[in-house]
């Protein structure tokens, strides 16, 4: 497994708690221990409630959050915070976040947006034509017209802010995309806009996918393979199938059985 | 309840028709206009429904639907500049002209609320116990009682060791116990009715089952109605009785949860219940709806729902759909319903 993995974590340790707390070992750490690894054409979810650690996972992969122990590997490699990492690491793990309205600048338009990430990486910045052309391409990889490329996240709806937040992942060509609860603010209707968009790129560029969410019945219909983590442990790591069919632990089982479906009630 | 007679107690019954519950609320021909950059934007348009006593009625929707704005009309806390017309009938009072006086003594007393998330809901430099018996001080009950009250409430809604815990601030409950906090202070002042806006939406999910059983149990226990506000149609599964389906601030579908849920007539009703994945089997993700919900500010002629409706005609652009019945007690507005 590890030998095909893009990213690898293991034994990771984050404490928001100062040195000398947690040398006394009372406070328990935000993420304790945790390991699992993903591989390149993956769709890996973490699931769980609000305070199981699954977020700061998340955030330590893509590099935003520092971690005391363990270790996080990219293609082998030991990766730490984002600004300590090599440029084409930075690009190849993009993140995709909660809030779309709150994740982009209300000031640039759509389009400053996008070349942003290209004068930041100009190692993937279109070559041999206009930037404006590969906007608009872009723009159409995520369904938006080309129309919106002017536009302000705030002329935006949810949905569509949340595709130009993914188009501007996908302009860096990554490998790796971490979604945090991605499609939660999101309306119903739109919700299977956004899943159906990154099923499809998935199959099309062969990325692989961190999908950070709470809700169950989403994971159910994406991911390849579910990680659940409580209070900063990860209590089992099993397929989709075998985690909603064959449940192991008793915590998932719990998880499940709260969960609310539409048939039954 | 007895506090609140002089302001709840039962206009001259009008003949109803007997197999029907009782409505305590009946809201006819609602519309709610606010001002806008360009000009008065109509966010609620005319919506009927009515909430029966022991019954949860449940308001679906997206954002833009409405659903917000018509339970913030019911409470009366519209933002001001807000235009209203129609008619809320509460016990054969008109709330829509009702003085403001006369309202406020209503407010937590007849109707109560429940908000979205407790932590903005609850004032953070005041103990619990003070909150949840705020509305019991102000009818002018003495300390004492007002603590003993409280205590009870706190224990009823689920707070555990209430006699400790009354006297803690909102920063030392969880979210869960937040929320039960919060819906020991609408039932501080024994409603008749209580508006629960989202009430589990910031909750996580094995908390979110607790509240909506606390929330059933108080439906069944004192009889008291409900007007749940949510976009989640699994939460409207478990819970309401009735749903009322409102989209761009128009009526959909009205009928039975079990019914509309089940066997939607509406095709946008059939669009959400699809969309909603399940956990306990697996559903491939849903064909999506074109585009985003309408705006009110931008809606669309004829039925709002059409640029989206795969089943839409040239009618259903030019023609605002009426409500009308397509089975016992389902109404629809669609040119071209399902067939019930």
């Amino acid at each position: 497994m590890s030998a095909s993995a893009l990213i690898e974590v293991s034994d990771l340790v984050v404490s928001f708690h100062t040195r000398r707390e947690r040398r006394r070992g009372t406070q328990p750490n935000a993420v304790d221990g945790v390991s699992f690894a993903l591989r390149p054409d993956e769709t890996l979810a973490i699931v769980g409630e609000s305070g199981s650690g699954k977020t700061t996972v998340a955030r330590c992969v893509v590099g935003l959050q520092a971690h005391q122990e363990g270790a996080v590997l990219f293609d082998g490699a030991s990766v730490g915070p984002v600004a300590k990492r090599p440029p084409a690491t930075r690009r190849a793990i993009q993140m995709v976040f909660q809030d779309p309205a709150a994740s982009l600048n209300p000031r640039m338009t759509v389009r400053s947006i996008i070349a942003e990430t290209w004068r930041t990486h100009p190692s993937a910045a279109p070559d041999g034509r206009s930037w404006d052309a590969a906007i608009d391409e872009l723009l159409a990889d995520v369904g938006l017209d080309a129309g919106v490329a002017t536009r302000r996240a705030t002329a935006l709806s949810g949905g569509q802010c949340q595709r130009v937040s993914i188009a501007r992942a996908l302009a860096l060509r990554p490998r790796l995309l971490v979604c945090d609860e991605a499609v939660s603010a999101l309306d119903v209707s739109v919700q299977s806009q956004i899943l159906r968009l990154l099923a499809g790129l998935r199959a099309a560029r062969g990325l692989a996918i961190l999908f950070i969410t709470h809700d169950l019945g989403v994971v159910r219909q994406i991911a390849d393979r579910v990680a659940v983590m409580h209070q900063g442990r990860l209590v089992e790591t099993a397929t989709a199938d075998d985690l909603f069919e064959r449940p192991d632990h008793p915590y998932t089982r719990k998880l499940l059985d709260a969960a609310l479906d539409l048939e039954g009630a | 309840m007895s506090r609140s007679s002089e302001v709840t107690d039962p206009a001259p019954a009008e003949p109803r028709p007997p197999e029907e519950p009782a409505p305590l609320l009946r809201v006819e021909h609602l519309s709610i206009d606010l001002p806008g950059p360009a000009g008065p934007v109509r966010v609620v348009d005319d919506v009927s429904f009515t909430v029966a006593a022991g019954r949860t009625t449940g308001l679906i929707g997206e954002s833009g639907s409405g659903k917000t704005m018509t339970a913030t009309a019911i409470i009366g806390l519209l933002p001001v500049g807000a235009a209203v017309s129609g008619r809320m009938l509460w016990h054969g009072a008109d709330l829509v002209t009702m003085a403001e006086q006369d309202r406020r003594r209503l407010r937590g007393r007849g109707i109560a609320m429940i908000f979205q998330d407790p932590q903005a809901a609850l004032d953070p430099t005041q103990t619990i116990g003070r909150q949840v018996g705020e509305i019991l001080r102000r009818g002018g009950m003495p300390a004492k009682e007002v603590r003993q009250t409280v205590i009870d409430l706190l224990d009823r809604v689920g707070v555990p060791d209430p006699e400790t815990r009354h006297a803690q601030y909102p920063h030392q409950y969880s979210g869960g116990l937040r929320q039960r906090a919060m819906v020991a202070t609408a039932l501080a002042g024994s409603p008749q009715l209580i508006l629960a806006d989202e009430p589990t939406t910031a909750l996580d999910v094995t908390v979110q089952a607790r509240i909506l059983a606390l929330l059933r149990r108080i439906r069944d226990e004192e009889a008291m109605a409900m007007l749940l506000v949510s976009h989640d149609l699994r939460v409207m599964a478990h819970v309401a009785d009735e749903v009322v389906v409102m989209y761009a601030g128009r009526i959909c579908e009205v009928g039975s949860g079990r019914e509309v849920l089940n066997s939607p007539a509406h095709p946008y009703t059939r669009a959400l219940v699809v969309s909603v994945p399940a956990v306990r089997s697996k559903t491939a993700i849903a064909e999506p709806l074109p585009g985003s919900p309408a705006s009110p500010a931008e809606r669309p002629s004829g039925c709002p729902f059409h640029p989206r409706c795969a089943k839409a005609q040239d009618r259903c652009r030019s023609d605002v759909p009426q409500m009308r019945q397509v089975a016992a007690g389902r109404q629809v507005a669609c040119h071209f319903p399902e067939e019930m």
